[in-house]
């Protein structure tokens, strides 16, 4: 009689319900985001006003403005600081004990994963048009701006959900808040060793060859061709492929972390 | 019973510096045995220092560069960051310490309530010196070279501890009037600014748009100015000195004003 009277929620409906849970929990905290929107427009408009006239170097990519050349570099500086909110949230709903009781639910388990996941990556998609638009009214271009939004928004969202599932695995592993920011300094390295700030090819040395490893450095590539050239579908490809990758990979980790979460 | 306190001979109003040192004292023992408070504080300016020497590389080669190697441009304003960052851990520490009503107690103690101030200035000068330090050793490795050492370093060393004070002063100063430990992203982010909008990354006369104007006004610029003469072709002259000389008194104080009053109005 129960369960006529309050059916279960579909999967989707849980996870829907949950990821509205997990973007409230950030609206709420400033904290949590306004750093990851303040902060890369400050070191944009640093590194552009300061950097701008290397654009003279030879071998530099012939672009409008520094500020343009910036722009994967932002957009993915952003995600990256955004996107650990998620495994914050798991963090801190394993140490008030909130997590045993979703996990005492009948809640299906991919929409406990799901449903933060699609907030993280809801809030990729806020901050990339966010990004944009104020970029834009600085004097940032993108070629062709239909093909070079659409492009962004979908590897800003992938990103996020890659960088959620980390951080989320992260949590479920360790169940503490301090242990997800810790690893935080391994994304802001894998963004510093890439091609996001500088080209490559003009620092040489060690510092190419690690860049040239570095999957950031692939998608950032990807993403700037597709801004400064407009619509090259190789490039977009490349940048959508390593993204989508990297959440697989996440997401398979948060996948096994959750299964060991449960377990014990 | 004042009489018999006072009879005993062993309530006597502490020295400022015996009192400030012991406040030292403490800090430098609570670093002792949580190193990774040391690690925290070089890992950034190390990191940073690492990627900028090979990411910009080719900035050198821009006309008037003052120096060929990025490693000396990049390595003086890694170790003030440094610095800064110590200075800003001593407002973490004092957040902490309010919090859990330390602060307070310390309060109750006989002693100039400036000591607790110069004492944790004094920790934190300690610290940055440490971290300025091991990343100076970082730098030389990474290909720094001294352009004249003998007059540069010390003022160089001059440079650190200015910002390793400013950024105590600035930090000190906030959490004694907010009191409450949610202000303490406001250290990182008050610091953070005053450091990049200046030449940290490349010189004046490079910078464009905004940051030239707003560099040449942040009194971050002439410290570095400053700092950056043990390093650069031409060695210290006095038009690059006296700037930062002035720099370093005038903020300092500044900064220093800041966090007595700050401290004044939390004991009132």
């Amino acid at each position: 009689m129960t369960a006529a009277a309050h059916p279960r929620p579909s999967a989707v409906a849980q996870a829907v319900a949950i990821a509205g849970r997990s973007v409230k929990g950030v609206l709420r905290q400033p904290p949590q985001w306004v750093p990851s929107l303040v902060f890369p427009l400050f070191f944009n408009a640093v590194s552009a006003a300061a950097f701008d006239r290397t654009r003279a170097l030879p071998g530099f990519p012939e672009v409008n403005s520094f500020l343009t050349f910036l722009l994967p570099a932002t957009i993915l500086q952003g995600v990256l600081l955004g996107a650990t909110a998620a495994g914050n949230d798991a963090a801190v709903d394993i140490e008030n004990g909130f997590f045993d009781r979703l996990v005492l639910s009948p809640m299906s388990r991919v929409s406990l994963l799901g449903g933060r996941l699609v907030g993280s990556m809801a809030l990729g998609v806020v901050q990339v048009v966010f990004f944009l638009a104020v970029l834009s009214v600085f004097g940032a271009r993108l070629e062709n701006p239909v093909a070079g939004i659409l492009v962004l928004v979908v590897v800003g969202a992938l990103l996020a959900g890659a960088v959620g599932a980390f951080s989320v695995s992260i949590a479920l592993r360790t169940g503490s808040v301090e242990a997800v920011n810790g690893f935080f300094p391994i994304f802001f390295a894998a963004l510093f060793m890439s091609s996001a700030f500088f080209p490559p090819s003009l620092s040489g040395g060690w510092f190419e060859t690690v860049a040239s490893v570095n999957p950031i450095t692939w998608i950032v590539d990807g993403l700037r061709e597709v801004i400064i050239e407009g619509w090259v579908p190789g490039a977009a490809a490349k940048a959508v492929a390593v993204s989508l990758a990297l959440g697989i990979l996440a997401i398979f980790m948060a996948t096994r972390s959750l299964a060991a979460r449960i377990r014990t | 019973m004042t009489a018999a306190v006072e009879g005993l001979g062993t309530t006597h109003e502490p020295s400022v510096l015996a009192s400030s040192g012991a406040v030292a004292w403490r800090g430098v023992l609570r670093t002792l045995r949580f190193p990774a408070i040391i690690v925290q504080s070089i890992f950034f300016p190390a990191f940073f220092l690492l990627v900028y020497t090979g990411l910009y590389r080719a900035v050198t080669e821009l006309p008037n560069f003052p120096t060929d190697r990025a490693a000396n441009w990049y390595l003086p304003f890694m170790m003030m960051q440094g610095a800064a960052f110590s200075g800003v851990g001593a407002g973490f520490a004092t957040a902490v310490d309010i919090d859990n009503g330390f602060f307070d107690r310390l309060l109750l103690v006989p002693g100039r309530r400036i000591s607790i101030l110069l004492g944790t200035l004094g920790f934190a000068l300690v610290r940055a010196v440490t971290v300025a330090f091991l990343v100076m050793i970082l730098g030389l490795g990474l290909g720094a070279r001294f352009t004249d050492a003998p007059l540069g370093l010390p003022l160089l060393f001059l440079g650190v501890a200015a910002m390793s004070l400013i950024a105590s002063c600035y930090s000190l100063g906030l959490i004694y009037r907010v009191k409450d430990q949610r202000v303490a992203p406001m250290f990182q982010v008050g610091i953070f600014v005053a450091l990049f909008v200046s030449t940290a990354q490349v010189p004046l006369d490079l910078a464009t748009g905004w940051l030239h104007d707003a560099a040449r006004f942040n009194p971050v610029t002439n410290i570095l100015r400053l700092g950056r003469q043990a390093f650069l072709t031409g060695g210290v002259t006095w038009t690059d000195t006296w700037g930062g000389l002035v720099a370093v008194v005038a903020t300092t104080v500044v900064a220093g004003l800041w966090a007595y009053t700050g401290l004044r109005k939390y004991v009132d």
